[in-house]
């Protein structure tokens, strides 16, 4: 196994590694020893972007404290490119989390950033081919407003950064490169073949060329699956993502697909889509969580079980059979769920999303009254008591982490196309009518355990097979043994 | 066992001719085992069988421990008195102290068992006090 370093560019960019953060916390497994997402943006604000790297931070400090070999949830390793360079390293670097920090894009006018007062004659003529007034009026403080042409020259002081240097100086043979984009916004659309041209085409004086050039990568490129509502007073108009979606395939497959730069490349998007409040950038843009978006995290899983076999390059650094794929759904339906879900993505995420949505109710529901009465809470030497729950793993970085999880699968219900695997009004009663779409093994003994009560049964035999770990540890794994039981009883997965 | 078991018996309780025709019929041994036996049976019932997160709280042990009492506060008075009826003695009081003595011994038996068996059980391992 290898490390996967992903771009995610744009606030899809950063919805995506929202996803895929949700699918590892669950257990999805995803073969890399490390993965390191670095998120481009230039919009500092976006709250998309926020609420992403919020998650991630809350990953690690949730997996810091309580990964062990036996770990279930949280088992994949997710670190910033600031952690993996040396402290030397670190001093230099401009990007202290997973976001790229763009150089020269806040509070500056696009006509700024190139100079533009400056050039002579000839090149102002050729700027003015190449942007209209607009385009050199644009304030870049949220981003390029769906212009890749703004983006393209912006986004190429990456090769330039400190950011880039330090991903090549810690790129191996065998890691691999994913990147994740929009098609038919500005800041996805634009950096994708840039970052894509910058791997290739690695100067001699960056440090690993030879392996960044040979490097493994895939990309999915998202084509439109939302829309915006008709703002005349903004730049976002969802009429112009059709002609740009055009626009963009058009030039990849002469730069992108067609010169097999690419090894392994996904498409995605959906036609029936929901209008979002249109919001430029900055904090307010937080669009709902979408399935496309869960469905696009899938195709990084499904890109690292790809052999190597399938993604060799020649001598020259070029794909020799760049794979190419699409995500179907077994049925189409105006609300999905797990059923609706072809056979390989419900294999993948149904038993750990499942698992997890079910730790989720316990704490929701349950867990402080059990705290002090049952043996997975006070037997052995190391104890789940209240004094755990007042400490910052339980009552901050857990919480934090269940409450974005929580939002996570009401806004990927509430949207359009809606994703609704789990009932929300499973509860107390009815614990385990938690699926939708999969009604619960039943028992016919009157005795039978049900509910809580099976639950908290479970809990008590984790914990005799557990034993004592630090608590963090043996929280987390008590909670990963029992739901995988209960999953196995009740669902038979 | 009579011996034991006397000794047992009678350092909580002794009356006269009463206590001596217990030992004398053996019938200490015969409470006692049934005691025992109860009071195991009871345990392994609570801690294995039943062995419910919801049934698992100090009280519902107690509720065990009653049942124990009772069985053995009722065969405690049975047991004596168609013994001695069959051989045409007659006691009064006595019967039912006794019987309460009985049932406080299997009490204790159930508490002896149930601190000894609870730890290997799944549900009620902190039961009636936490470990």
């Amino acid at each position: 196994m290898s490390k996967l370093f992903i771009f995610g560019i744009g606030g899809t960019g950063s919805r995506v590694v929202k996803s895929l953060t949700f699918l590892l916390g669950a257990g999805v497994d995803i073969k890399a020893t490390e993965i390191i997402p670095v998120i481009i943006d230039p919009d500092r604000a976006n709250g998309d972007m926020n609420r992403t790297v919020d998650i991630l931070k809350n990953y690690q400090r949730i997996r810091i404290r309580s990964h062990s070999a036996r770990s279930g949830f949280f088992k994949a390793k997710i670190t910033t490119l600031n952690e993996l360079v040396d402290n030397n390293q670190r001093e230099k670097l401009t990007s202290p989390d997973f976001r790229f920090e763009l150089d020269g894009v806040q509070n500056e006018r696009f006509m700024d950033f190139i100079d533009y007062n400056n050039l002579d004659k000839a090149n102002k003529a050729l700027a003015g081919l190449l942007f209209s007034e607009e385009n050199l009026e644009a304030d870049m403080e949220v981003g390029f407003k769906g212009n890749p042409n703004i983006g393209s020259v912006v986004l190429n002081q990456l090769k330039d950064s400190s950011v880039f240097r330090h991903f090549a100086s810690n790129f191996e043979e065998n890691d691999r490169i994913f990147i994740i984009s929009s098609i038919f916004g500005g800041t996805g659309a634009a950096g994708f073949p840039l970052i894509l041209k910058n791997i290739r085409n690695a100067p001699e004086d960056m440090p690993n060329f030879a392996f960044l050039r040979k490097a493994k990568v895939g990309a999915i490129t998202i084509l439109p699956y939302f829309g915006v509502t008709p703002d005349p007073n903004s730049k976002i108009d969802k009429a112009t993502f059709i002609s740009k979606t055009k626009a963009a395939l058009n030039y990849y497959e002469r730069n992108v697909s067609g010169n097999r730069s690419l090894n392994a490349l996904y498409y995605i998007g959906d036609k029936d889509t929901k209008d979002y409040d249109n919001k430029e950038g900055a904090a307010d843009q937080r669009n709902d969580a979408h399935f496309v978006e869960v469905a696009a995290a899938l195709s990084i899983i499904d890109f690292m079980n790809l052999h190597d076999d399938m993604l060799e390059n020649d001598a020259s650094g070029m794909a020799k059979s760049p794979v190419y794929k699409e995500f179907g759904i077994k049925d189409a339906a105006p609300e999905l769920s797990f059923a609706t879900l072809g056979p390989l993505s419900k294999d993948r995420i149904l038993k750990p999303l499942t698992q997890y949505k079910l730790m989720f109710m316990f704490m929701r529901d349950k867990l402080e009254e059990c705290i002090d009465k049952y043996p997975w809470s006070n037997n052995g030497k190391v104890r789940i008591d209240k004094n755990f729950v007042t400490q910052p793993f339980y009552s901050d970085f857990l919480n934090a982490y269940n409450k974005a999880f929580s939002d996570w699968l009401i806004e990927l219900g509430r949207n359009k196309v809606g994703f609704k695997p789990f009932r929300l009004d499973a509860g107390d009663k009815n614990v385990y009518y938690v699926l939708n779409e999969y009604e619960p093994v039943k028992s016919f003994n009157p005795l039978a355990k049900k509910n809580y009560e099976l639950y908290i049964d479970q809990l008590n035999q984790a914990e005799k097979e557990i034993g004592d770990p630090p608590a963090e540890q043996k929280f987390m794994d008590m909670f990963y043994y029992a739901t995988k039981n209960l999953v196995q009883k009740k669902f038979n997965v | 066992m009579n011996n034991f078991f006397s000794k047992l018996y009678e350092v909580l309780f002794r009356s006269g001719t009463f206590s001596d025709d217990l030992y004398q019929e053996g019938l200490y041994s015969q409470l006692g085992f049934i005691a025992l036996f109860s009071a195991g049976l009871l345990a392994v019932f609570f801690y294995y069988i039943l062995n419910r997160p919801s049934f698992s709280r100090w009280y519902h042990w107690l509720v065990i421990m009653g049942v124990c009492f009772v069985i053995n506060y009722i065969l405690g008075v049975i047991i004596p008195r168609s013994r001695f009826s069959s051989l045409n003695i007659s006691y009064g009081s006595e019967y039912w102290v006794f019987a309460l003595f009985n049932g406080i011994i299997a009490c204790l038996f159930f508490t002896v068992v149930s601190f000894t068996i609870r730890w290997w059980s799944r549900n009620c391992k902190g039961t009636p006090i936490p470990n």
